[in-house]
């Protein structure tokens, strides 16, 4: 078993009902990844507009590679799996089931820091905020008690082994990831483990990302008075407050309200942007201004934060705007 | 999370009485305050004789779940005289103890312990820590929380947790001899 190259023929099997263009898409990615060592940036290259349902099957993989999850070669993928089964098992065990109180000295009311009971009480309060958080999270998706179950540990052992706070969004991720993982048509690839370090990957990348960072509001104001002055004179004129956005859309990387599918396609763009993620998340943010810009334009404050606080309530051609966030992109760099 | 937690940390509940503030005392010693903080205890368990209205509200704030009986100081008009608290395994009785004569004596404990059909005890009244087996079955009495009691003497102030598994009960005695000490038994369940 920890020999077997991790199959990737599977990836063209069952092509009814695709479109000629995706079919192609699908064959490229796996010409790639065939390949002893994976061409990262071909890859990118040829995933960067972002998965649909037709070519959803790719994520998984995609995914776990962009992370560095995956080591671009291919034939220790089936080891990287499994071992991180046991380790995550291990972590499981230490983590959530812990032996009785050791200390003789150790009792129920105590607050050192080494006390057992203390940190038990500790761990209880952390379970318990997360949860009244994943109770509500992509309640249609991971709504069954299993999935919840997952969400949480995920969410409660990355916080507790890197002795951080949870702050909320951190659910919205997870979320996505767990998604990912457990729906991939690859049996192979439903793994909590998978989902846990995925994650634990990902939190490293994002350190400072829910702090508000006001000279990054300032940042997209100016890119969309340089791409945009029009839209952006106006949207100043009627007060329009830009950290508002700010939350939604680069803390919380469109990854809340918004239909499951076209948050995993944003996220699919992001994570082929590699080093490039901030710059492209602006171009990504503007491109959703400009697709709504005739609305936006004749509107009067209310009317604004109406459209732009209910986003996924718009009806937006996602891949109009993802194409035009490249064009942005390439345009920005151009300067 | 529970599933994985039962078998290491049981639930908790706080036995104690016998305040009597402000008559006998003017507050719970602040070694006891600081360590008696709310959502640590899932039960309280007060013995009796309360004192003001004020202590038996902080009571309530450390768990939903509290249960009073009526010592012979209490004034307030709801608390029952006798109340009985099934905790998993355990089948606890509750009552002051000034009702039982002679006070403090373990036979007529016993004896009303067996009548209620019950496992353990709670008892208060006589101002003194002590936990006790008698035949298959267990008398646990907090003493006083304040050291203040209804007798002329004072006590050494203590309180008990009680750590609920289901084949034994973890009792954590806290007492207030200059500092805070702390002596643990452990009461295998007999039936």
């Amino acid at each position: 078993m920890q020999n077997q190259d991790f199959d990737i023929e599977s990836l063209s099997q069952n092509l009814v009902g695709i479109s000629n263009e995706n079919q192609q898409l699908i064959k490229d990615v796996q010409n790639i990844l065939r390949n002893e060592i994976v061409d990262e940036d071909g890859l990118i290259k040829l995933c960067q507009q972002g998965f649909t349902n037709q070519t959803s099957r790719l994520r998984g993989i995609v995914w776990r590679l962009l992370l560095g999850y995956f080591p671009l070669n291919r034939k220790y993928w089936t080891q990287v799996i499994i071992k991180n089964k046991d380790n995550y098992n291990n972590i499981k065990i230490e983590n959530i089931k812990k032996a009785p109180p050791q200390n003789k000295n150790d009792h129920p009311l105590s607050r050192n820091t080494d006390s057992d009971w203390n940190n038990h009480f500790q761990d209880q309060q952390l379970w318990s905020k997360i949860q009244k958080d994943v109770i509500r999270t992509r309640v249609k998706e991971l709504g069954k008690e299993d999935y919840r179950e997952m969400l949480n540990r995920i969410l409660f052992l990355c916080c507790k082994l890197n002795k951080m706070d949870y702050v909320q969004g951190m659910n919205e991720f997870a979320a996505l990831i767990l998604y990912m993982c457990m729906s991939d048509p690859n049996e192979k690839l439903q793994n909590e483990s998978d989902a846990f370090y995925c994650f634990m990957i990902l939190m490293t990348n994002l350190k400072n990302n829910f702090q508000l960072q006001k000279e990054k509001v300032r940042a997209f104001q100016d890119l969309l008075k340089k791409v945009d002055w029009k839209l952006h004179d106006h949207l100043v004129n009627q007060k329009m407050d830009f950290s508002i956005l700010y939350v939604k859309w680069f803390m919380i990387l469109f990854a809340q309200d918004f239909h499951i599918d076209d948050s995993l396609r944003i996220w699919d763009c992001l994570f082929c942007q590699k080093n490039n993620r901030e710059e492209f998340l602006y171009c990504l943010a503007i491109s959703f201004l400009i697709q709504l810009r005739e609305e936006l334009i004749v509107g009067d404050f209310g009317q604004i934060l109406l459209i732009l606080q209910n986003l996924e309530k718009q009806d937006i051609n996602l891949s109009e705007v993802i194409q035009r966030a490249h064009l942005l992109q390439k345009e920005q760099k151009k300067c | 999370m529970s599933e994985y937690y039962d078998e290491e940390f049981g639930e908790l509940g706080l036995v104690i009485g016998d305040f009597n503030i402000p008559q006998r005392a003017a507050d719970l010693p602040p070694q006891f305050k600081d360590l008696l903080v709310p959502n640590k205890v899932q039960y309280v368990f007060c013995t009796g004789n309360v004192g003001n209205r004020e202590t038996q509200d902080w009571l309530k704030t450390l768990s939903g779940n509290t249960h009073f009986v009526k010592g012979d100081f209490d004034e307030v008009k709801d608390i029952p005289e006798t109340k009985v608290v099934q905790i998993g395994s355990w089948k606890m009785v509750m009552v002051h103890g000034h009702q039982l004569v002679p006070h403090g004596d373990e036979e007529s404990q016993y004896t009303f312990l067996k009548e209620m059909e019950g496992d353990v005890l709670i008892t208060g009244h006589t101002g003194v820590a002590k936990v006790t087996a008698v035949e298959k079955k267990y008398i646990i009495n907090p003493g006083s929380a304040t050291g203040g009691f209804n007798g002329q003497q004072t006590s050494i102030p203590s309180f008990l947790i009680l750590e609920f598994k289901k084949e034994k009960l973890q009792v954590f005695i806290y007492t207030l001899d200059g500092e805070v000490k702390i002596d643990k038994q452990e009461l295998p369940l007999q039936k």
